[in-house]
């Protein structure tokens, strides 16, 4: 009887000593949740009512920067640039899912090659290539002109200064920065496919198109909802591209996104009341659009069991 | 026969492809050769004629570019053992360990992979501001020290199939919690570890934002970050062989270490594509 109680005890201490370890090992990551993110989230709400330059003190404006946002027209621009800009993600995915395809069909050792240089734009830094972008779009001695040239098209567009053409640009570099990451994943998820389902369709006379319509496509829908989620909230995100290329926000605040406006109130005019109620708004953006797909999933995405 | 003329399209698709990819790498290269008057030329030369290094020289010595490799160099020798250790630990205890309320903690970190470095980037601006630490290295090394919520989560995704049966049996032995990690996890999941912390690297050597909120002067950006300030400065077309001999240098070690390690990083995408 006095055995077991202590043994019953010991295995509570373990029970205890393993809570403790357990708590103690996850307490730093626990801690950067708290400091660097769930508290500066609820401070930049207080000081998004607020209008604070960082030199004298705060005010408190109530809602005067929401409903001031929406009068700016720079903020409705931004928006609708950084959805605009968004048009690459569908795009992309759609290049992506028929690179997979092809690299996935019967390439043999090459495959690994196709897979390697592809992938190179993503670990690449993206400021020099986004550099190396400018000079390539450069309307009177860039690269890419002079190969419209080819075509007959002697006056290209002037890529960067043209309000009409800065997005199509910008669209055309996130493509091709893009494809590899999300080849790759479609790549996984095409080899995850048991190859008795082609099989059997084939029996059945199915073409290369039917197999990859009615086999490929339904059974990537998972990874195709994964890219899209991530890919909307980094879309939401984008900075650097307009940061390089269209310093200012572009001709006419072409190019201006959300971060950047963001980045420009804050940084450039200290305006931080006004910066952090569009960071908000960008916040809400992101887990209203999120909480959409999530909703919407069921309808389309195949269960991946 | 009609599989064999499919595969010689896609052959053929995805060679013009990988060109496509390559080509303005390719053009960086050849116009950080060119001399500086010479790349107004039109049509424009794929052989620098004349060949010159003058760019690299410009770069290397009128700029403070060389420091900020070394100021790059000062985050990640700080950020990674310490932060990789830090995720590791965190990842072992949310695989294999029982405490109270951990689906709910790991449900929170989960969840603020959503919020966007954006929307809490300035009451951190704020916060070193008033405590003293603006234009320190201080705000772009704290919070990489806590660990990496992404890297958690591959590692977790990782141990899921480390058999219990190994943790159970330290136990009974009477080693430690923090034993069992440094000897049973940590030996066990060095692979794990060492593709997370290139990844890292990676997002340490191109990060753009954090750098130019953070830091106010130029001689102690990072790389990616002086990358940039240079294209502001010298931002006239004569000096873009000059930048491109910058983008040149801030490229190779990543072309490198993805060359070195291609296999890893490609099959660790496709590994968590799998899981994701």
């Amino acid at each position: 009887m006095a055995v077991r109680t202590r043994k019953a005890r010991t295995g509570r201490n373990i029970h205890r000593t393993e809570n403790l370890f357990g708590w103690l090992f996850v307490a730093p990551l626990m801690t950067q949740l708290l400091v660097f993110l769930l508290i500066p989230l609820a401070a930049s709400f207080v000081i998004s009512f607020s209008q604070w330059n960082l030199i004298s003190p705060p005010i408190l404006v109530g809602l005067r920067n929401y409903l001031q946002l929406f009068r700016n027209e720079y903020f409705i621009k931004a928006i609708g640039n950084t959805f605009f800009l968004m048009i690459g993600i569908p795009i992309g995915m759609v290049c992506s899912f028929l690179v997979a395809v092809m690299v996935k069909h019967r390439m043999g050792s090459l495959s690994d090659l196709f897979k390697v240089l592809l992938y190179l734009p993503a670990v690449t830094n993206g400021v020099a290539v986004a550099i190396t972008w400018k000079w390539i779009f450069n309307a009177d001695f860039g690269l890419l002109n002079s190969f419209l040239g080819w075509f007959g098209i002697s006056e290209g567009p002037r890529w960067l200064t043209d309000p009409l053409w800065i997005k199509p640009a910008f669209i055309l570099m996130g493509i091709w920065g893009g494809l590899g990451g999300s080849m790759l994943l479609f790549f996984a998820a095409l080899s995850n496919i048991p190859e008795e389902m082609y099989e059997a369709a084939e029996i059945d006379g199915a073409s290369f198109f039917q197999k990859m319509i009615r086999i490929s496509v339904p059974l990537s829908t998972p990874t195709i909802f994964f890219i899209l989620v991530v890919g909307v909230i980094g879309g939401l995100q984008s900075f650097g591209q307009t940061y390089i290329m269209a310093p200012g926000g572009g001709v006419e605040y072409s190019a201006g996104t959300l971060v950047y406006f963001i980045w420009q109130q804050g940084m450039e005019q200290m305006k931080m009341g006004y910066a952090t109620a569009t960071a908000w708004m960008l916040g809400l953006f992101i887990l209203v659009v999120t909480i959409l797909q999530f909703r919407f999933q069921k309808h389309w995405v195949r269960d991946a069991s | 026969m009609h599989n064999y003329l499919l595969t010689s399209i896609f052959s053929a698709l995805l060679t013009l492809l990988s060109i496509t990819t390559l080509m303005p790498y390719a053009w960086m290269l050849v116009t950080s050769f060119k001399d500086p008057m010479t790349i107004f030329v039109i049509p424009p030369r794929w052989i620098p004629e004349p060949f010159t290094l003058a760019n690299y020289r410009t770069i290397l010595q009128e700029t403070t570019f060389f420091r900020s490799l070394l100021n790059t160099a000062r985050i990640f020798l700080v950020v990674l053992p310490v932060g990789l250790f830090t995720t590791s630990l965190a990842a072992f205890s949310f695989a294999k360990l029982r405490f109270r309320g951990k689906g709910f903690a790991f449900l929170l970190l989960l969840s603020t992979m959503m919020i966007p470095f954006p929307a809490v980037m300035l009451p951190q601006y704020i916060f070193y501001s008033f405590a003293g630490l603006r234009d320190s290295y201080l705000p772009l090394i704290l919070p990489g020290l806590f660990g990496n919520i992404g890297a958690m989560f591959f590692i977790v995704q990782y141990l899921k199939g480390f058999p219990d049966a190994m943790i159970d049996s330290a136990k009974i032995d009477g080693v430690g919690f923090f034993g069992i990690y440094r000897y049973i996890i940590v030996p066990n999941i060095r692979n794990a570890l060492f593709t997370q912390g290139i990844f890292w690297f990676m997002g340490i050597w191109n990060d753009l934002l954090g750098p130019i909120i953070y830091l106010d002067s130029v001689e102690k950006y990072p790389v990616t970050a002086m990358l940039a300030a240079l294209n502001t400065q010298r931002n006239t077309l004569s000096d873009t062989s000059v930048i491109m001999a910058g983008s040149m240098l801030a490229s190779i070690p990543l072309i490198l270490l993805y060359a070195i390690f291609q296999r890893r990083i490609v099959n660790s995408i496709v590994l968590t594509g799998i899981k994701g």
